[in-house]
């Protein structure tokens, strides 16, 4: 579902960010990236979502370029960002609209996707306020709500249980379940150690922009912890 | 198409706040009781304004009743130049920094339909002015002339059109500074100085290009039509004369071609800006990131100059902080140049006149005035609490007295106008010959009203703080401190003019009298300066201090 082959990205002042980078996610992965900070993982994120132009390597969604065809990957593609930045003068539901609108969905579709979603993260009763009413708890799960209204084919997560309250991970991680099971590819970073050893079946560990580890997690793991195995190759 | 039409309406939404126009909640409820009352409130204002407009134009409509052509040049080209203006200044805030590009590049938008949506943003938010202000103005020259319904539909319809040009080529100016700035380092600091460059440069060409020096020396209006002088700057800009020539003659071809010229160049610019957009939004968000440090033995500075320091580079980081309050200063080197062009033209001729010398300490009070007017609207210092927002934290529990952190907000609004505020000093001294006890009184004046309006601003800073902001122009742009600080400003514009009015032009006390009596007065007033300076100052260490306590951050 997310071929990146060989991608590089190089800063304006010469760091390279990502160096040769290479990851295949299907269909019904889960996919973890695990990283410190500034190893690379924002920014594979985002030129994986085309945010970010790169200098060299491809990166194709559902075997599309996202250089030849944005669009159409995008459309595929759902994003959820470290930091929602969205419009704060607008209310929930009006942010949910302006998505479903640019995505498309129909009519009927959206109520129930709407409703449904926002019963789960109990957003419902919040949808009328103004989002720069909201915590940074409730923009996370609007954004992911938002996220979830197209059926995306590839999620795409920076961070996602950050600011979110223990049941909302909870069902974050259910969502994401549910949603491998129905052949969709879920791709995200994440410094929670417990959380991708125990919920990824696939994890890459990226260090200085290069990937150092790439598999599936209980090959990757084995006999230790993910955070023995994750420190460890951070002092090598 | 439906995409850009719903970006745009969630994005205008956004921008304008209109949910709060509509909004059910309690606050909202309350103020919609009173309704009716606001909505004619309101309408009062509108008409007032819009009459205004009307009355002022209509009595120059009455005067150049024989050359009204010349009246719709002055509206084509006074648009035209305050659009090109604004949107050199606004493009990048709009086109280059908006926030909300990481969420729209990762949708499915083509480049080509955010740009198109950013552009109309930046077009609506510059045609509230237009109509607002030229509108009436074309509707005094209307009902002056008699006209039919089709002259208002043709007129308002054609007014449309004018700010396109400007805002196209703005853009893309806009675009080019910012492309070539992104090459740098300090990408704002370079942008900065370019604009700025950039919008003195068409002054001192404006003030080159028609003979502004003879229009000046002309007084008869009749004489200023007869040479053709307008005809000769609308030929130069051919939209604003096939505008012109549209209305003034109900010419209906030029009214065509400039419909043409400004949809050509609207789809010219979509066709060759996309990629250029796209390339310099990409370009400016990558944040120059080396990796090569390697760790040095640091120097020690005390805390006030680390203080200054931090100060000084936040400032200096953002581009509408900087924009926001160095328009002041900006209209000093405005007239700056003016002197320094005067001083090439009009002014031998002045200087020879016997009078001159009696005129000395005049000029030196103009000098004055212009300084208090131009240096003391927009301290830095009336967002520098502000700004700080969430991070405010930081600066509340420093083990450093309060009083310094107040000098390292103080002085960074030192940092543009004191160099203009002496500068001015010594031009006038220069240009006009004047004795040192003038120039003193002209620097006296000048530096003591940025220092009262750096603590002013600070003072207010601490009454209406804004600290929860989403966005750094809620904090720079539009607190309730910033335009409180405004008015100050201005009030002390009023009351250097009340003050020369009364005891100099009435001689209430001490018989003053004009000739005579300026200079006295300068130096008087600079002295009521000094005291307000101590009384806000105490201010600041008393009350002031237990506000900055009182600071949630």
């Amino acid at each position: 579902m997310l071929s990146i082959q060989h991608l590089t990205k190089v800063y304006k002042g010469g760091k390279k960010a990502v160096d040769d980078l290479s990851l295949e996610i299907n269909a019904g992965d889960i996919f973890g990236f695990i990283g410190h900070n500034g190893a690379g993982k924002t920014t594979t994120i985002k030129c994986a979502t085309g945010i970010l132009d790169f200098s060299d390597g491809e990166i194709f969604v559902d075997g599309i370029s996202i250089k030849e065809d944005p669009i159409a990957c995008k459309k595929r593609i759902a994003y959820v960002p470290d930091n929602p930045e969205i419009y704060e003068n607008l209310t929930g539901i009006q942010y949910l609209n302006f998505i479903a609108d640019i995505y498309e969905v129909p009519k009927e579709v959206r109520n129930q996707r709407m409703k449904e979603y926002g019963d789960t993260f109990e957003l419902t009763s919040d949808m009328g306020s103004q989002i720069s009413s909201y915590s940074h708890g409730m923009k996370q799960k609007l954004v992911l709500i938002s996220a979830l209204l197209h059926d995306p084919k590839l999620l795409i997560l920076d961070e996602p249980f950050v600011g979110l309250d223990p049941k909302a991970s909870f069902t974050l991680k259910e969502m994401m379940r549910q949603m491998c099971q129905r052949g969709c590819a879920i791709f995200f970073s994440t410094h929670v150690l417990e959380v991708a050893e125990k919920f990824c079946t696939n994890i890459a560990i990226i260090k200085a922009g290069k990937v150092i580890v790439n598999g599936k997690t209980q090959d990757i793991v084995g006999d230790k912890s993910l955070e023995e195995l994750f420190l460890g190759l951070l002092e090598e | 198409m439906s995409m850009f039409f719903a970006l745009l309406k969630t994005d205008l939404r956004n921008t304008y706040s209109l949910n709060r126009l509509f909004s059910r909640s309690k606050r909202m409820k309350k103020l919609s009781a009173k309704g009716p009352l606001a909505a004619i409130f309101a309408l009062a204002v509108l008409a007032i304004w819009v009459f205004y407009i009307y009355t002022l134009f209509s009595t120059y409509v009455e005067l150049l009743s024989n050359a009204i052509f010349v009246l719709f040049g002055v509206i084509a080209i006074g648009e035209s130049v305050t659009t090109f203006i604004y949107t050199i200044r606004m493009a990048p805030v709009h086109l280059f920094s908006f926030k909300d590009y990481d969420l729209l590049m990762s949708m499915p938008f083509k480049p080509v339909t955010v740009l198109l949506e950013k552009v109309v943003k930046l077009y609506v938010g510059n045609l509230l002015l237009t109509y607002a202000v030229f509108g009436p103005m074309l509707v005094a020259i209307g009902t002056s002339r008699g006209d039919g319904p089709l002259y208002y539909v043709a007129s308002l319809l054609l007014l449309f059109f004018v700010p396109m040009l400007p805002i196209l080529v703005g853009t893309l100016i806009g675009g080019l500074f910012m492309w070539i700035s992104s090459k740098f380092r300090k990408t704002n600091l370079v942008n900065m100085i370019f604009s700025f460059l950039f919008i003195l440069l068409i002054m001192v060409f404006s003030m080159g290009i028609g003979g502004l020096s003879g229009f000046a020396a002309e007084s008869d209006m009749e004489a200023i039509v007869e040479m053709d002088f307008f005809w000769d700057i609308l030929e130069k800009y051919p939209p604003a004369l096939l505008f012109t020539k549209a209305l003034d003659s109900y010419d209906v071809l030029s009214g065509a071609i400039f419909l043409g010229i400004n949809l050509a160049a609207f789809a010219i610019f979509v066709l060759i800006f996309t990629r250029g957009f796209n390339k310099i939004n990409l370009a400016l968000r990558e944040n120059q990131s080396k990796s090569n440090y390697t760790f040095r033995r640091q120097e020690v500075s005390g805390a006030f100059s680390a203080l200054f320091r931090n100060e000084r580079r936040r400032y200096f980081s953002s581009f509408v902080y900087v924009y926001n309050t160095a328009s002041g200063p900006i209209v000093g080197i405005i007239f700056l140049v003016m002197m320094v062009f005067l001083g090439n033209t009009v002014l031998p001729e002045l200087l020879d006149t016997f009078l001159f010398d009696e005129l000395k300490p005049f000029i030196a009070g103009i000098m004055a005035a212009l300084l208090i007017f131009s240096l003391t609207i927009a301290p830095t210092t009336a967002a520098t609490i502000s700004y700080e927002g969430k991070a405010f934290w930081l600066t509340k529990t420093m083990p450093v007295p309060v009083e310094r952190i107040y000098w390292s907000k103080i002085c960074v609004n030192f940092l543009i106008p004191v160099p203009i505020t002496v500068a001015i000093s010594i031009a006038s001294h220069l240009l006009f010959r004047l004795e040192l006890q003038h120039t003193l009184a002209i620097l006296l004046i000048g530096l003591l009203c940025i220092i009262l309006t750096s603590f002013t601003g600070l003072y207010i800073n601490l009454h209406f703080p804004k600290m929860n902001w989403s966005t750094p122009n809620q904090a720079i742009k539009n607190s309730l401190s910033v335009f409180v600080s405004v008015f100050v400003g201005f009030g002390l514009v009023l009351l250097a003019g009340l003050g020369y009015f009364l005891f100099v032009v009435k001689g209430f006390i001490f018989g003053l009298e004009p000739f005579t009596g300026t200079l006295p007065f300068m130096y008087g007033f600079a002295l009521f300066l000094v005291v307000l300076c101590a009384g806000i100052w105490i201010l600041l260490r008393t009350n002031g201090k237990k506000l900055f306590d009182a600071i949630e951050a």
